[in-house]
C-alpha cells in the first residue's frame, strides 16, 4: 500500500493528467456537435482503412490456399468440357448430340511442383500427387500456358515427371494453322524456352509466329493444348525432306508452380492398337 | 480553511465571473470576427502556490475548466486545455527555477520573482494553453491555419488583459 502511495506521489501528476484528459476529450466528443461529427467521421475513416489494410494482408496469407483450391476447380472444369470426352455414338445430325452420347475420356488432377530442374541435359520434376490421388505412369502433365512432361514414376504421395526438357522426350505436336503433325524434341540444352519441331515436310509452308499445339495423336495429351510458337525456321543441314523448326515455348518451366495431370482413360486401348500395328 | 485557500477560492469565483459575464460577451459581440477569444481564467492556475501537489493542481485545472465549460456549453473543451496547462505548470516552473530556488510557500507572481520572470512564465504557459484549446476546439488538422491564427490573436489580446489584471490587483500570495 505504501508503495502504491509512493508511486502516486511520484507520478500522480501524469496519472491524474491522463485520466482527466481522457474524461475531458470524451466529454468533448460527446457533448459538442462539431467535434462529435469530426470524431465519428475520422474514426470510421481510420477503422475502414484499417479493416481494408488488414484485409489486404490476410488476403496475401490466404493466397496460396486460394491458388490450391482454384487449380483444383480448374481441373474439375477441364474434366467437364466436351474436349475431355469421347463421342460414343454416331448420329447423322451433329446438333442432336447430348450429354448421354459422351463418355469421359480424360480426367484431370491438379498438382503442385515440389522440385524441378531445367539446367541438366535430362530434367525431371516432382509433383505432390501420387498413386493415392490416382496418378500413375504415362500421364501427361501441363499447365495453363503449355505442357510440362509425362509422369514416369509415382509412389503413394509423389510422382516424378520426365520434363519435356529431356533428351528422350518426344511430344507429338502440330502446327495448328496447317494441321501438320511433327515431333517436338529438346535439342538446345541450357535453354528451357526453346524446343525443336521435327518432321514437318518441306512442301508445307510454316511461318514464323505460327502456333504449335498438341496433336492429340498420342495417349498422353488431349489435342489442342497450346505449346508455343514458331520462332525460327531452318533448312535441314543434311538436306533432308523436313523443316527444322525452332519453337519458343509459351510456358516457362523454370517458374512452374501449379500443373494439371491428365489421365487418358482409353490409353490402354490406344496402346494396344498402336503396338499391335507395330507387331504385324 | 486558512487565508490562502480563501484567497484562491475567491479568485476562482471572480475569474469565472468576469470570464463569463464580460469576456464571453466580448467574443459574442464581435460576431463574424471570432478569431479572438479573451481568456483570463488560466490566471487562476498560474497563481496557485508553488507547494500545491501536482494531482491537486491538475484537478483544480479540470475544475475551473469545467466551470467555464458549463457557461460556454462546450463541455470538455476548456477543461482539457486547463488540465494540460496545469500539467505543464510544474515543468515550466522547474525550467525557470531562479538562482535561489523557490520558496514553496510563495505563489509565482511579480512580487516574488520579478516582472520579467513572470512575463516568461505566464506567456509560455498561456501560449500552450491556447494552442491546446484551439486544437480541441477546431478538432481537425484541416483548419490548421485557423488554429494558428486564432491561437496567436487570442493569445496576444488575452495576455495583455492578464498583465493588466496582474498590475491592477497585484496578487500577493
Amino acid at each position: 500500500m505504501r508503495q502504491i502511495v509512493a508511486i502516486f506521489t511520484r507520478s500522480g501528476g501524469i496519472l491524474v493528467f491522463l485520466i482527466l484528459e481522457v474524461i475531458c476529450l470524451s466529454l468533448v466528443v460527446t457533448f459538442n456537435k462539431d467535434q462529435r461529427e469530426i470524431y465519428h467521421n475520422s474514426r470510421s475513416i481510420i477503422s475502414d482503412s484499417m479493416t481494408h489494410g488488414w484485409g489486404e494482408i490476410t488476403q496475401y496469407w490466404n493466397l496460396s490456399a486460394v491458388n490450391d483450391s482454384l487449380s483444383g476447380v480448374i481441373a474439375e472444369l477441364k474434366q467437364q468440357q466436351d474436349e475431355a470426352k469421347f463421342l460414343k455414338t454416331i448420329k447423322q445430325d451433329s446438333a442432336k448430340y447430348s450429354g448421354e452420347d459422351y463418355e469421359q475420356q480424360y480426367t484431370y488432377t491438379s498438382a503442385k511442383v515440389v522440385s524441378n530442374t531445367i539446367n541438366l541435359p535430362n530434367n525431371f520434376l516432382t509433383l505432390d500427387r501420387g498413386i493415392r490421388d490416382g496418378i500413375n505412369t504415362r500421364m501427361g502433365v501441363f499447365d495453363n500456358r503449355g505442357i510440362i512432361g509425362i509422369v514416369i514414376r509415382s509412389n503413394d504421395r509423389y510422382s516424378q515427371v520426365m520434363s519435356i526438357l529431356h533428351r528422350d522426350s518426344k511430344i507429338s505436336a502440330k502446327v495448328s494453322r496447317l494441321n501438320a503433325f511433327g515431333t517436338l524434341v529438346w535439342t538446345s540444352v541450357g535453354n528451357p524456352k526453346l524446343m525443336e519441331l521435327k518432321y514437318i515436310p518441306k512442301h508445307l509452308n510454316p511461318k514464323i509466329g505460327d502456333i504449335i499445339q498438341t496433336s492429340g495423336a498420342s495417349s498422353y495429351f488431349p489435342g489442342g493444348l497450346p505449346i508455343g510458337k514458331i520462332k525460327e525456321i531452318e533448312e535441314d543441314p543434311q538436306g533432308g525432306n523436313f523443316h527444322s523448326i525452332k519453337v519458343e515455348l509459351f510456358n516457362d518451366l523454370s517458374t512452374t508452380q501449379y500443373v494439371y495431370i491428365v489421365n487418358n482413360l482409353f490409353k490402354d486401348d490406344f496402346k494396344e492398337i498402336e503396338e499391335g500395328n507395330e507387331n504385324e | 480553511m486558512n487565508n490562502t485557500t480563501i484567497t484562491h477560492s475567491l479568485r476562482f469565483i471572480f475569474l469565472v465571473f468576469i470570464q463569463v459575464l464580460v469576456f464571453r460577451q466580448m467574443t459574442v459581440g464581435w460576431g463574424e470576427f471570432n478569431y479572438v477569444h479573451v481568456m483570463v481564467y488560466p490566471l487562476f492556475i498560474l497563481l496557485l502556490p508553488i507547494r500545491i501537489p501536482d494531482p491537486l493542481l491538475i484537478f483544480l485545472g479540470f475544475l475551473i475548466g469545467m466551470a467555464i465549460d458549463i457557461f460556454y456549453t462546450s463541455y470538455g473543451v476548456h477543461a482539457s486545455a486547463t488540465v494540460f496547462l496545469a500539467f505543464l505548470r510544474p515543468v515550466v516552473l522547474k525550467i525557470l527555477t531562479p538562482r535561489g530556488g523557490y520558496n514553496i510557500n510563495h505563489s509565482p507572481n511579480i512580487k516574488n520573482y520579478g516582472f520579467v520572470w513572470f512575463l516568461i512564465y505566464s506567456s509560455s504557459l498561456l501560449f500552450f494553453h491556447f494552442v491546446f484549446y484551439f486544437i480541441v476546439s477546431v478538432f481537425t488538422h484541416v483548419y490548421w491555419l485557423e488554429i494558428v491564427l486564432r491561437t496567436i490573436s487570442s493569445f496576444i489580446v488575452s495576455y495583455v488583459i492578464i498583465l493588466l489584471y496582474v498590475r491592477i490587483f497585484n496578487p500577493r500570495d
